[in-house]
């Protein structure tokens, strides 16, 4: 590594390492400071019950990521296909524009609840919930995606006479896939939020079960695991999203994908 | 040419109410239309109400324990209100510091753009753990959501000052107070108004999500409750008022946007 | 501030400007000077310095070595002294018409009840009256370019720096803002500075012509023009102007030929 480049790595990325690692010292100090661990474990403690029980959180984990999975591979298809439909069709739009614009002002997160008392308690609610907050972000990006195109180099593509796929393929879908990767930014995003807070709502699994424990030592530990864990999970997930961005699209400037 | 142009600037306010009013008719039409579907649906295949209840009966129930839920309305609505201030000052700050201190932006920005993706809202049941069931919890939750959309919008609205129109202020002799009073807090207000927009949505959620892992009173943990007693007329009450909200604190920046940012042209 | 500001000659004394370290040399021992009231342009090829230049008379950047001076004063990196205006008319797009022309006197902490009625005297001379509450981005080019026009005569500073004020306009308003703004010149009696790469256009306007060469900026030569005042479009037509044009024009060629070449290597 040259010495530039060295350089530059300390500039950019020691700060905020060294402002992270003095929070977690700091966190890790706390017991010290009387501090009751039943309240705030210390991170050493909360990484050896992770260790420990990973069986546990293993399952947990598991049942959220399958509802996650499942409600965002939902909310994808559902959403590109109302893009594609209101893009599209005009008739299409007249129809759908309104019914998505009219779900959107009810928070869906909030609707956890009913979904429940409706479907029961498994991962069926959670999925849906998941499905309803993912499509709406992917349909209105991939919408304005497919709407940035430059229409002037449209035009040029059919005076020579390209056919509508061939418009679509060489133009359209290029223009739309920044904007489709940032709706699937937000969508991945969201379903991490999703599936953990509908699990707070009935019984049931998963790690926002987990972080519903309190009634012992143990399970306050098990708590703080499970949101340490979703928060690695979200970091993780947006993570390969942009580096598959970066793979698909390398023209891109830093700022564009985050 | 400019003149007309300017005229029509005056014609916009008149327009933008006669758009908003054919925009919003057909989504009022079929929320009508879903809502006689759904009373006449329950009454035909007579659904037992503790599992779909009616229409009717939910603004039955709204009229009737009204006291019910203006309390907890009045409890989560103050968890909003104080989180949003909280998150709308530490925005500001961090903002001003990491624009004006590169120091402070090397080692914050990095992470105020990596938290971002962390799900704040799961922090609430630690909160809950922590600070107990008042609402210090939820207050924390919605301020961390307000914080992020405002910082972020801040920093950009500053750098977004026009570096020409500083020179230009500067060959006037206007000194760094002037310059960030007269160029670069103009510049930021419309960006502002944006995160605020975006917080202010988020708060509602925020503070009706923080209450599930535990609350004293307010409309989230009234939902959770009354689940539990299979009183799902109120949860749906619960829901109603919650989208009122949202539907509240989504449309009132706007309709301020334009006097704290009448230069901007209509979209 | 106002006292500081005194109609004397404007001096540029060897001044020098490099940047990158070094790396690129932008302006080398330019000497120029404005008498007090005079009009005079610079004209060069692009990226001939003019614009450091400029920034360096405005007080924006400190030249390497050399002088700016008005009258018996170094103003060398200060700033305030002059009225600035560029090809962007740099209106703030927050304040209206009114607010923007008086934006110079409101950083110098002029009361507005004393700079209010000066602004709208203007605005009505340039026809700009009914406009006063509008807002920037309601008018048009040519419109907000003199409403800059006017917030750099408000300034009231005794030089006035003009980069390219015209060029972002269509020919027709370009022609009309250059007799204009001789009309402005001629009844206020400020020293004006005038940068351009167009020939014609400095011809017609100055007393004297500055040519400078391609990057590292220097100046050639200067070049008097003894057309008669007041001069309206019929000058263009004079034998005596097509003799002063080709004569820069010939200068300025082979410069700018000289810079393409090296753009290309």
């Amino acid at each position: 590594m040259t010495a530039t480049r060295l350089r530059t790595l300390a500039i950019d990325v020691l700060p905020p390492l060294l402002i992270v690692g003095l929070l977690v010292a700091a966190w890790e100090s706390l017991p010290s400071l009387g501090v009751n661990t039943r309240v705030i474990p210390p991170p050493s403690l909360v990484l050896a019950t992770l260790a420990d029980k990973a069986g546990v959180y293993a399952d947990n984990l598991l049942t959220t990521l399958s509802e996650m999975v499942i409600g965002f591979a939902l909310g994808l298809v559902v959403g590109l296909a109302v893009a594609f439909v209101t893009v599209y069709s005009s008739i299409g739009r007249r129809v759908i524009s309104p019914l998505v614009v009219t779900s959107q002002t009810i928070p869906v997160i909030a609707l956890a609840p009913l979904l429940v008392i409706l479907l029961g308690v498994g991962i069926e609610p959670r999925a849906i919930i998941v499905t309803l907050g993912v499509f709406f972000p992917i349909a209105l990006n991939t919408a304005a995606g497919l709407r940035s195109a430059d229409r002037e180099i449209v035009n040029l593509l059919k005076s020579f006479g390209a056919d509508r796929f061939a418009i679509f393929r060489s133009v359209e879908l290029p223009s739309a896939l920044p904007f489709i990767f940032t709706g699937v930014q937000i969508g991945v995003t969201y379903s991490v939020i999703g599936a953990v807070v509908s699990e707070w709502v009935g019984s049931g699994e998963g790690l926002g079960k987990l972080m519903l424990l309190r009634q012992s030592a143990l399970g306050i530990e098990l708590s703080y695991g499970a949101v340490v864990l979703t928060a690695i999970v979200a970091l993780l997930l947006f993570g390969t999203v942009v580096l598959i961005r970066r793979r698909v699209m390398p023209w891109e400037t830093r700022d564009a994908g985050g | 040419m400019a003149a007309t142009r300017a005229r029509r600037a005056n014609d916009r306010s008149s327009s933008t109410l006669r758009s908003a009013v054919h925009a919003a008719w057909p989504p009022l039409a079929v929320v009508v239309v879903a809502l006689i579907a759904w009373e006449i649906g329950v009454r035909a295949l007579e659904v037992p109400p503790g599992l779909i209840p009616a229409p009717s009966r939910v603004l039955n129930t709204l009229a009737n324990q009204r006291s019910l839920f203006l309390d907890n309305l009045a409890t989560t609505l103050s968890e909003i209100v104080l989180g949003f201030v909280l998150g709308f000052a530490a925005g500001i700050l961090v903002a001003v510091f990491v624009v004006y201190s590169p120091p402070i932006r090397r080692a914050i920005y990095p992470l105020v753009i990596v938290s971002q993706t962390i799900p704040i809202v799961a922090l609430a049941p630690l909160l809950v753990i922590i600070l107990g069931f008042g609402i210090s919890s939820k207050v924390v939750i919605v301020a961390l959501g307000v914080f992020f959309p405002l910082a972020l919008n801040c920093i950009a609205g500053l750098r977004s000052a026009d570096r020409e129109l500083v020179n230009l202020l500067r060959s006037f002799s206007a000194n760094r107070v002037q310059i960030f009073r007269m160029v670069e807090v103009p510049a930021a207000t419309p960006y502002l108004m944006t995160g605020v927009q975006i917080g202010l949505v988020y708060s509602v959620t925020g503070a009706v999500v923080a209450e599930w892992p535990g609350a004293e009173s307010g409309i989230g943990i009234l939902m959770v409750t009354q689940y539990a007693l299979s009183r799902t007329d109120i949860v749906l009450g619960a829901v109603v008022i919650v989208t009122v909200m949202a539907m509240l604190m989504f449309s009132l920046p706007r309709l301020v946007r334009r006097r704290l940012v009448p230069w901007e042209e209509a979209p | 501030m106002q006292e500081a500001r005194s109609q004397g000659m404007l001096r540029v004394e060897d001044v020098s400007k490099t940047f990158d370290a070094g790396r690129l040399v932008a302006l080398e021992n330019v000497d120029l000077e404005a008498k007090p009231k005079e009009f005079i342009s610079l004209v060069g090829p692009s990226g001939c310095g003019k614009s450091t230049l400029f920034n360096i008379i405005a007080g924006l950047i400190e030249p390497d070595s050399g002088h700016v001076s008005l009258g018996d004063a170094d103003i060398t990196g200060t700033t305030g002294h002059v009225g600035y205006m560029l090809q962007r008319d740099l209106l703030l797009p927050w304040r209206t018409v009114l607010d923007n022309v008086v934006v110079g006197l409101d950083v110098q902490g002029v009361p507005r009840s004393t700079s209010y009625p000066k602004a709208r005297d203007l605005l009505s001379r340039f026809g700009l009256a009914r406009f006063e509450k509008a807002y920037p981005s309601a008018l048009s080019g040519g419109m907000r370019q003199r409403c800059a026009l006017i917030r750099t005569i408000l300034y009231d500073a005794p030089v006035f720096l003009l980069d390219e004020p015209f060029s972002a306009l269509d020919a027709q308003t370009r022609l009309l803002m250059q007799e204009w703004l001789l009309d402005v010149w001629d009844s206020l009696g400020k020293t004006v500075v005038y940068i351009t790469h167009d020939v014609d256009e400095a011809v017609f306007l100055s007393d004297r012509v500055y040519a400078m060469s391609a990057r590292p900026g220097r100046l050639i030569t200067s070049v008097g023009v003894d057309l008669d005042r007041p001069r309206d479009y019929s000058a263009r037509l004079e034998p005596r102007f097509l003799e002063l044009k080709t004569q820069l024009v010939e200068i300025i060629r082979s410069e700018a030929e000289k810079s393409m070449a090296s753009e290309l290597i």
